[in-house]
């Protein structure tokens, strides 16, 4: 009987550690274990003889390191087929007396893929397929690529052993104590990514013991019906005299085995620590249980490196963003064509926080190379949002690309019932496990009634079907016409949506801003259509989720359906946006006169409106020094104190600084006329070697905004420019910022050539490293801690 | 170990922590529209890449050697006891970030600047924690926990001893160096080392680089995955 059949109809104990027991056997430290196929292959069988013994129906070959990247650690890179058929042979060879199966095992690369790292996709494939290829010519009963904790390493993995042979798979995972894998990916996510890769059962093994365990084993059978195996550590390692330890008992992991075949696992071993002992335990307690037979209705499930969004037929409808999209986005185009992400990654951002559950990416532009176009923007959206995507494409290479980069399950746009789609894009979806978007038109175009579509749309599921993608996978799309033109096609589409989810059991989506085209106020078109889907059934639309009101009739309408159930969701949703804490700004009392109402535009930062106060006080005969004394300089003066007394942090100072700005500006023209009224001239600069500048920049505003002119050099400045520049300008204070010790030398330097050349021109020094008594010690004028501080100083030096 | 791109997490308080926010001040909706659309902007500003090298720590009374090369260093010697491995990391966001706040500061919109400098400064230490989690995930399976990040310029570590970290870290991998004063450019960047022990280290780390007292890095941090910034 094969794995296949045997794992479904009892329960399967697999062997523990073999490192562990080859050290007890005289492996060195520092050798390579794998080596010993080849130059002790009597210890690697005495191993293996040992877990048979035991009672282990499974044992794994001594291969976990036997990648061709590994073992060319010790020069051995150019004997992965010899040492993995040595291994199998010998495997084998001790199994067949027990009529125990062999695993191929296969270790994780110890090198992150893309984005995370620089592997390839290719080079991973390329490694992993070489090993497997090995150990399907020698005969292994499956391959088991066991301890892996990056979701992106397993993909290439599974679709590189797929390439190798007809061989069952098992994908085992490690995950930590927070229930994720290394790079993040949850046992369910972990599931819905590698089930439909063709593997025959999903495991965890390794990082920790059988305790820390038990969520992640009752996460992962409530999401998955395939088999389960579970390895766990003989407990959490200790260090003991620089050696790892681990203390589980055999008795305690036996307990835990009984428990994992409770919640559904039917392959029981063990990982790291574990030995012939507690394999026996293991043997003892649950040989004779009969695997518990799990047959949950899973829908459509899509998912990122970190995350599963489900569409389910009853479940609440899903918005897949339609924005990172360059037609008829010029500025989206320019950035693809130059090879940027920036404007990419914004609205991928910004898609998400309004509401997307999914992010669909197309970067059809013309002449551009959209394999790599595509590449840089799934790289750079998949490690900034937890939504998983959907590959908009028409071209199979750029398809292909997207799904082998991709670290998650993604949902191919589209495929349809042309011959030439359904021969390209089906045989992509069932490699890569990718789910699809099928498309009502074939080599006719788009069928007028819904009940053609209907049938394109069985085609569509029985072709994917054969291929072996399950009916789950393929999401339809009815298709709408725009009304201006074809106000018949509507009530059609709608009537497909329903025909479609109630013959074929599948779920629908819909391009929805189509019906528009045309037409003036095209989101009211666009709401009351997608309603209208909604309610004829419609699971996801591809929209923008930035228009409030598509995202609104979403959620009132998956309440109206009955698919937010007792509106938990909306009534979170409605709590959340009219719950927030922060008081708004404080409403200026009717009574208030105009100098007050501009004294607390200063306070609260209102630089919007502090223009038309300003206005309001003018007309009102309030000369603009008046203005400046009573209210605005006494209001920036307040700001400055409420700061150093902590009741202001610094984005207030600033508000209330571009609030003076503002204010400056408007009054400019009346102040020119008048007596002047420029405090002094400072020259301002970050000395050199030093780079940070924000606090002199902040600086800068504060003295702006207090009468100052300030001479803003920049950062990185050289003494004699900054010299130079007080000359020029005839300026009465020299301010210099300093972030560390290495570049605040400068400062006392500077400070003797001032006195060298008898410059009328006092210094004041501040910066992050700069103290008061280093000040005094260089003999600088004045020093301040922060801004505030620094227009204080400023006064006083020129007073 | 090259990264070139890391998940970051921005977290809102964080960003009002660099900012200075104590929680004494009142923050009105407008100015948390702000720190929100700053903190969307910095995520799609962000370039965060890390290089990270594994080095031997053979520790010799007050010196310790890290990858045969020899630190005379008393307090180092004492932070990484117990500890065979470290890891000496150099982490950035890029500078497209401090370019706009450059731009933002040019176009007098000085508030947004500072509210997106801060996105960076939180951006660049959530990219290093991001690193410590993963290297520290997978030193759990051999029973090691990190020590606290250890910094030059830090800790009895002086900055001359920055291109030599960014140098064992493979700085140059990700476009990460320092002039001669010891400035790292790209500025949202960082270049830190963290020790491998049995042992999970519960002694408390206070950043006292500066003068500034209510910098969040006065805040104490332990194990590692919290730390300086510089």
């Amino acid at each position: 009987m094969s794995f296949r059949e045997r794992v479904k109809k009892e329960i399967l104990v697999i062997d523990g550690a073999m490192g562990t027991l080859l050290q007890q056997r005289g492996l060195p430290p520092g050798w390579c274990p794998e080596e010993w196929n080849l130059s002790r292959p009597e210890s690697v069988q005495e191993v293996h003889k040992l877990y048979l013994e035991a009672g282990a129906d499974i044992i794994t070959t001594n291969t976990f390191g036997a990648i061709q990247l590994k073992l060319a650690d010790y020069g051995l890179g150019h004997r992965v087929r010899e040492i993995n058929l040595a291994a199998a042979n010998l495997a084998k060879e001790a199994a067949r007396p027990y009529g125990a199966m062999v695993a191929g095992s296969v270790g994780p690369l110890g090198k992150f893929l893309q984005p995370l790292g620089t592997m390839t996709f290719d080079e991973a494939y390329g490694q992993f397929f070489e090993q497997c290829r090995a150990l399907v010519e020698a005969g292994v009963d499956f391959i088991l690529f066991e301890t892996f904790g990056d979701i992106g390493e397993m993909r290439a993995a599974l679709i590189a052993a797929a390439d190798a042979g007809d061989v069952p798979v098992v994908a085992s995972f490690t995950f930590d104590e927070t229930g994720r894998t290394f790079t993040g990916t949850d046992p369910e996510t972990a599931a819905v990514v590698v089930e439909r890769l063709g593997v025959s059962a999903i495991g965890v093994n390794c990082s920790v013991g059988p305790r820390e365990l038990v969520q992640v084993v009752q996460k992962l059978t409530q999401s998955t019906n395939l088999p389960v195996l579970v390895s766990p550590n003989a407990g959490m390692p200790e260090m003991v005299e620089g050696r790892t330890v681990f203390r589980e008992t055999p008795a305690a992991m036996a307990d835990y085995a009984v428990r994992f075949v409770e919640y559904g696992a039917s392959v029981l071993g063990g990982c790291c620590g574990t030995t012939p002992e507690h394999i026996k335990a293991i043997h003892q307690s649950v040989k004779g249980l009969q695997p518990r037979v799990r047959s949950r209705q899973f829908g459509l499930r899509v998912a990122s490196r970190v995350k599963t969004v489900s569409i389910a037929p009853r479940g609440i409808p899903v918005a897949i963003g339609e924005r990172l999209n360059p037609t008829g986005k010029k500025a989206l185009q320019a950035e693809i064509k130059e090879g940027k992400t920036e404007i990419t990654r914004r609205d991928a951002l910004a898609q998400v926080e309004a509401g997307a559950a999914i992010l669909d990416i197309n970067v059809g532009v013309g002449g551009v190379d959209q394999v790599a176009a595509m590449e840089r923007a799934i790289h750079a959206v998949q490690v900034l949002v937890d939504a998983p995507l959907c590959i908009d494409s028409t071209d199979p290479r750029v398809i292909e690309q997207a799904l082998k980069i991709y670290h998650g399950k993604a949902i191919i746009n589209s495929v349809n019932g042309e011959e030439k789609s359904l021969q390209t894009i089906l045989p992509l979806a069932k490699r890569y496990g990718a789910a699809l978007i099928g498309l009502t038109l074939d080599e006719r175009g788009i069928p007028p009634t819904a009940e053609e579509r209907l049938a394109v749309a069985r085609k569509l599921t029985e072709r994917a079907e054969a291929m072996g993608i399950p009916r789950q996978d393929l999401m339809i799309d009815c298709l709408v016409l725009t009304v201006s033109a074809q106000p018949e096609g509507v009530p059609e589409t709608l009537r497909a949506i329903t025909l479609v989810k109630k013959e074929l059991g599948l779920t629908t989506s819909l391009g929805v801003s189509n019906v528009s085209f045309g037409l003036p106020n095209r989101g009211l078109i666009n709401a009351a259509f997608f309603a209208m889907a909604l309610a004829a059934g419609l699971d996801a639309a591809i929209l923008n989720p930035q228009e409030p009101r598509m995202m609104e009739t979403l959620r009132a309408s998956a309440v109206l359906t009955g698919r937010d159930i007792r509106a938990e969701q909306y009534i979170a949703r409605e709590q959340q946006a009219g719950g927030v804490q922060a008081p708004a700004k404080p409403v200026e009392q009717a009574a208030a006169t105009p100098l007050e109402i501009l004294y607390q535009a200063v306070l609260s930062g209102d630089k919007d409106n502090i223009v038309s106060y300003i206005e309001t006080a003018l007309a009102e005969g309030l000369s603009p020094m008046e203005l400046l004394d009573k209210a605005l300089i006494p209001g920036i003066e307040e700001v400055g104190r409420r700061y150093g007394a902590g009741l202001y942090f610094l984005p207030q100072l600033m508000m209330a600084g571009e609030t003076m700005t503002r204010s400056f500006e408007r009054l400019r023209p009346e102040l020119a006329r008048g007596p002047a009224k420029k405090v002094g001239t400072v020259v301002l600069a970050t000395v050199k070697g030093d780079i940070h500048d924000i606090g002199k920049n902040i600086v800068s505003v504060m003295l702006a905004n207090h009468g100052f002119e300030v001479i803003d050099l920049g950062k990185n400045v050289d003494n004699e420019e900054i010299i130079k520049a007080a000359m020029e300008h005839r300026a009465q204070i020299i301010g210099l910022s300093a972030l560390m010790t290495t570049t605040m030398v400068h400062m006392a330097d500077l400070i003797n050539r001032v006195k060298e050349q008898g410059l009328n021109c006092k210094v004041m020094v501040g910066g992050a490293a700069v103290t008061a008594q280093y000040a005094r010690e260089i003999g600088a004028d004045g020093y301040a801690v922060d801004a505030v501080e620094a227009v204080s100083v400023a006064k006083s030096l020129v007073s | 170990m090259l990264l070139p791109q890391i998940p970051v997490e921005i977290q809102h308080q964080q960003v009002l922590g660099c900012l200075g926010a104590t929680g004494k001040q009142r923050i009105d909706r407008d100015l948390l529209d702000q720190v929100n659309e700053m903190i969307l902007l910095g995520k799609s500003l962000l370039q965060p890449a890390a290089a990270v090298a594994q080095v031997r720590v053979s520790p010799a009374g007050d010196t310790v050697y890290l990858s045969g090369a020899a630190f005379h260093l008393p307090d180092l010697s004492q932070w990484l006891k117990g500890c065979s491995v470290a890891s000496v990391a150099a982490v950035t966001v890029g500078e497209t970030i401090e370019k706009e706040v450059e731009r933002l500061f040019h176009r007098g919109l000085a508030t947004r600047a500072v509210i997106l400098d801060a996105v960076g400064t939180a951006a660049a230490e959530g990219a290093a924690n991001q690193v410590v989690k993963l290297l520290a995930r997978q030193m759990r399976i051999r029973g090691l926990f990190p020590t606290p990040r250890l910094g030059p310029g830090y800790r009895g570590l002086k900055m001359d001893y920055l291109p030599l970290f960014l140098e064992m870290a493979g700085g140059e991998q990700i476009a990460v160096t320092c002039n001669n004063f010891f400035q790292m450019n790209p500025v949202k960047s960082l270049c830190f080392m963290v020790g491998w022990s049995s042992e999970q280290q519960k002694e408390q780390v206070k950043c006292d680089f500066c003068h500034q007292a209510n910098c969040q890095f006065r805040a104490v941090r332990t194990e590692g995955e919290s730390g300086v910034v510089f």
